[in-house]
């Protein structure tokens, strides 16, 4: 369970305050994967920040009874200097996780070979991104936080990541932003509504879409 | 003979054969010719009788125009030019003549031959459009514009004249120019579907899509289905993003030519953009199919092929819905205990600490041996200078090296704690995106390596003046071990404090180089307060760095008992310092994390 309990967070831009989101209380409940729908710059990755405790509240509180992972995919933390295998083993300790379980994890799963042993800047951007979805996969989070899937290395690859992803997602729980429909589509079963500042939660993705594409009409007009 | 005649009307008469007939039978040939449509004929026959009459204009006018039709521009040409030669003062000859010398490519020639016509009275409109056509392709666009002018001003209701100067000011990309051209030609002459589709192309140039969009419009209700109106109703309505109302146009174009290749393509992206991936590959099969050696039409395939094995894979994951709905088989989690949390903390901290060495290591391999050396270069050079410049001994001891290395360790770890500490968040705020990992565990493991490297370095200085013959180890460690931990605890306040306010401006890091001067200064590194002047000890006994070298030089030499250490001074400057220090990260620490 996340509790979000009257959470206010709003951040400074050239254009003034935006609000993402305005005292909210809500709950990602457990055994569940959420969509969440919203209009470009409603704040949806901000969301998923606030989600991870990556960004902090302007106002009110956040509690988290669960392992929440980093974004899916992010590779911002891993320093340059570093190879492939010291950066996997900082995220492994600093979760607590099996040292060795993780690293077996990474190495079969990312398919850098001699790479895993050489500085991370040496990474072409698909080498990188494989390294921290196979580090993300490894770690044993009980929800995962997916910003857009982005889609990394050949079919095969893509075949496995997909394979992988949906054995984790048996037990964990996926809370995801994704601009395409189809994707949330098919990981998800409830939908959430950003809009100015204020989130609605569906039962079913079906009728988020619904309630998102009536707004995103009237904000046309 | 009538039928030997027929006979000939259909095959094709050489030039011999031609030249043995009688003029009159020619005549009669040529009518037959013309009736039947025969271009060659026609070009023989009246080249033969412009060759017979060779002083008759209107029979070499006839040949040349037969000539054009059957595409032989140099024999058209020499017959325009001798109808000119006999009619020179005949403006439709010379029209005539000017225009084939601007076809063949002599637009000076073409020129020569109009300018006096032009300023006669005789000029026409279409005079005027024929010098334009020609300076044009002369490279003067200025000349053209103005005989273009003149056409409209001799017969404003010329629409070529309108639809010519819009299409100049259009070479030169001057939108807003030629769409208001076209809507001049407009006001003069009317609207027709040709001014309504050339202003549409302007506007959709100018950026204006929703004019261009009405006056395609226009344009195709006096021409419902012109395939190349119907195109550029399609490329507006595709940059305006109406992806359906675009491919309502496709799909008639398609029902009007379904060989029609071009939207056949269009129509296969813009039902990719759709996301109906089965029709496109419908349609892209069908090109394919006409043109199976085409690349483009063959990568495409391939692409949609790829992007459908694509979608299969989210259809593998495409169940997990369904899965959720049966309910997770993971149970709820307690909060957190104090163990638990406390655990959590060493596993971030033990992880900083492990990186923070490879970091150093990995980014200069000599990382831990500079920690090593600077130091002792920075003793070293302290006592050359003293050893010879100061002929009395050290205050304390008879080594000036010694002396002055008991007061740099302590001075070393403390600004070496202050100065990383400080760093610590600024320097790292990319690990702060990992959710788990908090200020103060970046603070908490800097000190930790920089406490590391100061025992280190202390014991292998040691293990050197031992080997020198000298006592290298403290004569009463546990005050050195005191010292030690209340600067390390001082350095680890003042570096929170420091780190806490570089958040709010660089002025904090300054600061931090000042105070450490200060500290280096006053310290008593280089001197023993007790033998100060009293009223500069006054002042040195406020600094607190200054009880920590007294109390090292307690622990190294033994015999010495500073009069000027206040023991419950510097303990309560340490743990208030350390407090505010702590204070002041917990309530930044939300700051730090928000994205700069």
């Amino acid at each position: 369970m996340i509790y979000f309990r009257n959470v206010s967070k709003a951040y400074r831009t050239r254009k003034g305050r935006h609000l993402v989101l305005d005292n909210q209380s809500f709950d990602f409940e457990i055994g569940h994967n959420y969509g969440i729908l919203g209009a470009n710059g409603a704040g949806k990755s901000t969301l998923l920040r606030l989600v991870s405790g990556a960004e902090p509240v302007s106002r009110g509180r956040i509690e988290r009874r669960v392992r929440v992972s980093f974004p899916l995919g992010f590779a911002g933390t891993f320093n340059g200097y570093l190879s492939g295998r010291q950066n996997a083993k900082f995220l492994a300790r600093a979760y607590g996780a099996d040292l060795q379980k993780v690293l077996d994890f990474v190495w079969d799963f990312s398919e850098l070979e001699a790479y895993f042993d050489m500085p991370f800047n040496t990474y072409s951007s698909g080498m990188k991104a494989k390294l921290s979805l196979g580090l993300s996969l490894a770690i044993d989070f009980d929800v995962y936080l997916v910003d857009e899937v982005t889609e990394v290395g050949d079919a095969r690859f893509r075949q496995k990541s997909a394979e992988a992803f949906r054995s984790r997602a048996r037990q964990s729980d996926i809370i995801m932003v994704s601009h395409n429909p189809n994707t949330i589509k098919a990981y998800c079963d409830r939908g959430a509504v950003l809009n100015n500042g204020q989130i609605e939660f569906y039962p079913t993705v079906e009728e988020a879409m619904k309630v998102h594409s009536k707004n995103m009409q009237v904000t046309d007009e | 003979m009538a039928a030997d005649q027929s006979h000939n009307t259909d095959a094709t008469l050489s030039s011999e054969e031609v030249g043995g007939l009688r003029l009159g039978a020619l005549h009669g040939l040529y009518t037959a010719a013309t009736e039947t449509g025969h271009l060659a004929n026609c070009a023989t026959i009246s080249a033969e009788i412009a060759k017979r009459r060779a002083d008759n204009a209107g029979w070499h006018r006839v040949a040349s125009q037969a000539h054009i039709d059957i595409g032989d521009l140099t024999t058209a040409l020499k017959f325009a030019e001798t109808t000119h030669i006999l009619e020179p003062q005949h403006v439709g000859h010379l029209t005539f003549l000017a225009a084939l010398r601007s076809r063949t490519g002599d637009y000076s020639g073409a020129v020569t031959l109009l300018l006096p016509l032009a300023s006669s009275e005789q000029a026409t409109s279409g005079v005027y459009l024929q010098i334009a056509n020609a300076v044009s392709n002369l490279s003067r666009p200025d000349l053209a514009i103005a005989m273009i002018k003149r056409a409209i001003k001799v017969d404003p209701s010329n629409v070529g004249a309108g639809m010519m100067m819009a299409s100049f000011h259009a070479r030169a990309e001057n939108w807003q120019a030629a769409i208001d051209a076209m809507i001049g030609t407009e006001a003069r002459c009317g609207v027709t579907e040709q001014t309504r589709r050339a202003i549409s192309g302007y506007y959709t140039q100018a950026g204006d899509l929703k004019a261009a969009l009405r006056a395609i419009d226009d344009a195709l209700l006096r021409s419902p289905g012109k395939p190349e109106y119907l195109l550029h109703r399609f490329g507006v309505l595709r940059r305006l993003d109406r992806l359906e109302d675009a491919l309502a146009v496709l799909l008639e174009m398609l029902e009007i030519d379904p060989k029609n290749l071009w939207a056949r393509r269009q129509a296969v992206s813009v039902y990719v953009e759709f996301g109906t991936i089965e029709k496109a590959l419908q349609h892209g099969a069908f090109l394919v199919e006409q043109e199976p050696n085409n690349d483009e039409y063959l990568n495409c395939m391939r692409h949609l092929l790829e992007v459908r094995t694509g979608k299969k894979l989210a259809d593998a994951v495409g169940d997990l819905p369904s899965v959720k709905q049966m309910g997770s088989s993971r149970g709820f989690r307690q909060a957190p205990s104090f163990r638990q949390q406390c655990a959590a903390m060493v596993h971030v901290i033990s992880a900083l600490v492990m990186r923070e060495i490879l970091v150093r290591n990995g980014r200069n391999r000599l990382g831990f041996f500079w920690a090593l050396v600077e130091p002792l270069v920075h003793v070293s050079v302290l006592a050359v200078i003293f050893q010879f410049t100061i002929r009395t001994p050290p205050p304390l001891g008879d080594s000036f090296f010694y002396f002055y290395f008991t007061g740099i360790a302590p001075y070393l770890l403390l600004t070496r704690v202050t100065q990383q500490v400080g760093h610590s968040v600024m320097g790292n705020r990319s690990v702060l995106e990992v959710p788990v990992i908090t200020p103060i565990d970046l603070a908490i493991s800097k000190m930790i390596v920089e406490v590391f490297t100061a025992i280190v370095v202390v014991l292998i200085f040691g293990v050197i003046f031992q080997s020198l013959g000298q006592n290298g180890f403290p004569i009463l460690p546990g005050k050195v071990l005191a010292a030690f931990m209340l600067a390390a605890t001082f350095g680890f306040g003042l570096g929170m404090i420091f780190a806490s306010l570089v958040e709010f401006g660089r002025l904090a890091e300054t600061a931090n180089v000042i105070l450490m001067r200060v500290f280096y200064l006053t310290g008593g590194i280089f001197f023993l307060p007790e033998l100060l002047p009293p009223m500069f000890r006054e002042i040195v006994t406020w600094n607190p760095f200054m009880h920590l070298v007294a109390l090292t030089r307690e622990g190294y030499y033994g015999f010495y008992n500073s009069s000027a250490l206040s023991l419950p001074y510097i303990f309560t400057v340490a743990i208030v310092v350390l407090a505010i220090g702590m204070t002041l990260l917990w309530a930044v620490s939300p700051i730090m994390r928000v994205q700069k």
